[in-house]
């Protein structure tokens, strides 16, 4: 299975199990719910997907429906841009971490595309005559 | 190593005033100047200032702050007291003066903002702001109950109606960019930047008065004021949208940190965008963010909000 990395003109953080990102040169921010964001967190460039998968299956999720979801939606972050896949094979791997929460299918919960990406504010956002 | 010499960056015009805006920047005091030290003037570009000449790297340490807006404005944040001096013969209007003021006042804390994103809130803290930096929230705030109720949206979302109309009866704080005090750390609550009372108490007098009052310009909050008037704490974040009926629903922090991160500066600077995200992430780590679904009534609008004990 591949190992993806995130894109490196992606900002990211994590707030409440879920992370934000923010991709300036499209001006898209995206939410990644929790299982989402362990999927990224993880896209380290040396995690192949199956430790991934393994490590989102540990509480007891059917190993094939995870396998499959989570390679569904590497594949629509790297088809936006956000993940890239790692050259080559890694030479070792990152230590195993545990999901804790329950298993939901990762998704992209809210994207945002900014209508003004390099919005600038007029004399009226910052100064000007009150309405 | 000695100040960079202030150099001509721009010449503006604002309510009729001709404007020169200069900066210099060392390795131990930032300096934007936005005024006149030619004969008359009096207003600001520091916006443009800071979005057109960008200054230099992020900075490894703390700065002493200090913005100064002219020689004829000073906006000290040091031990916030707001100075402002302006020409008696630049105008008799009295209205036209106080727009110019305030406007000032806007732009200065604005770039202080904008600097908190670009260079780091460390960057742009001083003493009298403690751990504190500002963040800039497009968004509207009245005073409420237990401090200032902040209302966030999109254009057309209804910020503006909501602060100057449907709560007209509480005190309106600002109607489009709210400007917040906050303490990454979250030692110290957040706190939302008023610039309106210190000006309407430096010219409450005619125009006649107009000299006068320009040469012993001085406003200074007791601390009291400072905590319960000049930067209340921040008492609901909201998130707008139009509906039948009133109602408050949470907002996830992820959720709120998506819609709150436009409009992006430095959308192009990875750096930037991040420290924005960062503060929004310590923003509502301390104060959560809920949805408020309202109509265009004054009627229903007040008294839902008084009912959830907000006014």
């Amino acid at each position: 299975m591949p190992v993806f990395k995130r894109s490196d003109k992606v900002v990211w953080d994590e707030l409440a199990g879920e992370a934000v990102l923010v991709q300036p040169d499209r001006a898209a921010t995206f939410v990644l719910n929790p299982s989402g964001a362990f999927v990224w967190k993880r896209c380290d460039g040396r995690t192949p997907v199956e430790r991934i998968v393994a490590d989102l299956s540990a509480g007891g999720a059917e190993a094939a429906r995870v396998e499959a979801e989570t390679a569904a939606f590497c594949a629509a972050l790297q088809a936006k841009g956000l993940l890239e896949e790692a050259p080559a094979a890694p030479a070792r791997t990152a230590p195993p971490a545990r999901f804790a929460a329950p298993y939901v299918a990762p998704r992209v919960n809210l994207e945002e595309l900014a209508d003004k990406p390099n919005q600038r504010p007029g004399k009226r956002d910052i100064g000007g005559s009150r309405p | 190593m000695p100040a960079a010499p202030l150099r001509a960056l721009r010449r503006v015009e604002l309510y009729g005033y001709p404007i020169t805006v200069e900066g210099a920047y060392t390795p131990r005091q930032w300096t934007l100047l936005a005024g006149n030290r030619e004969p008359r003037g009096g207003a600001p570009a520091l916006l443009h200032a800071i979005l057109e000449n960008p200054p230099h790297a992020p900075l490894p340490k703390p700065l002493p702050g200090r913005l100064i807006v002219g020689d004829e404005f000073t906006l000290d944040c040091t031990d916030r007291v707001l100075r402002c001096r302006l020409p008696a013969s630049g105008s008799s209007e009295r209205r036209r003066l106080n727009d110019a003021r305030e406007s000032l006042c806007r732009h200065a804390l604005f770039a202080l903002g904008l600097l908190a994103e670009r260079l780091g809130p460390r960057a742009v803290s001083t003493p009298g702001m403690g751990r504190r930096v500002l963040l800039n929230l497009h968004a509207s705030s009245v005073l409420g109950r237990g401090g200032a109720l902040v209302f966030c949206g999109r254009s057309g979302f209804g910020k503006t109606t909501l602060a100057t109309q449907l709560l007209s009866g509480a005190p309106q704080i600002e109607y489009d960019l709210t400007q917040i005090l906050l303490d990454p750390s979250g030692r110290e609550p957040p706190r939302v930047i008023r610039i309106a009372p210190y000006l309407k108490r430096s010219f409450a007098g005619t125009a006649r008065d107009m000299p006068r009052a320009a040469s012993r310009n001085r406003v200074r909050a007791s601390a009291q004021e400072l905590a319960h008037s000049a930067a209340p704490p921040l008492a609901g974040l909201f998130w707008l949208q139009q509906a039948p009926s009133c109602a408050l629903e949470p907002l996830p922090a992820a959720d709120a940190a998506a819609y709150l991160l436009p409009p992006l500066h430095f959308a192009s600077e990875l750096r930037a965008v991040g420290r924005r995200l960062s503060l929004l992430r310590a923003l509502l780590k301390q104060s959560a963010c809920r949805r408020f679904r309202f109509p265009k009534s004054k009627a229903k609008v007040e008294r839902f909000l008084k009912d959830a004990g907000y006014l």
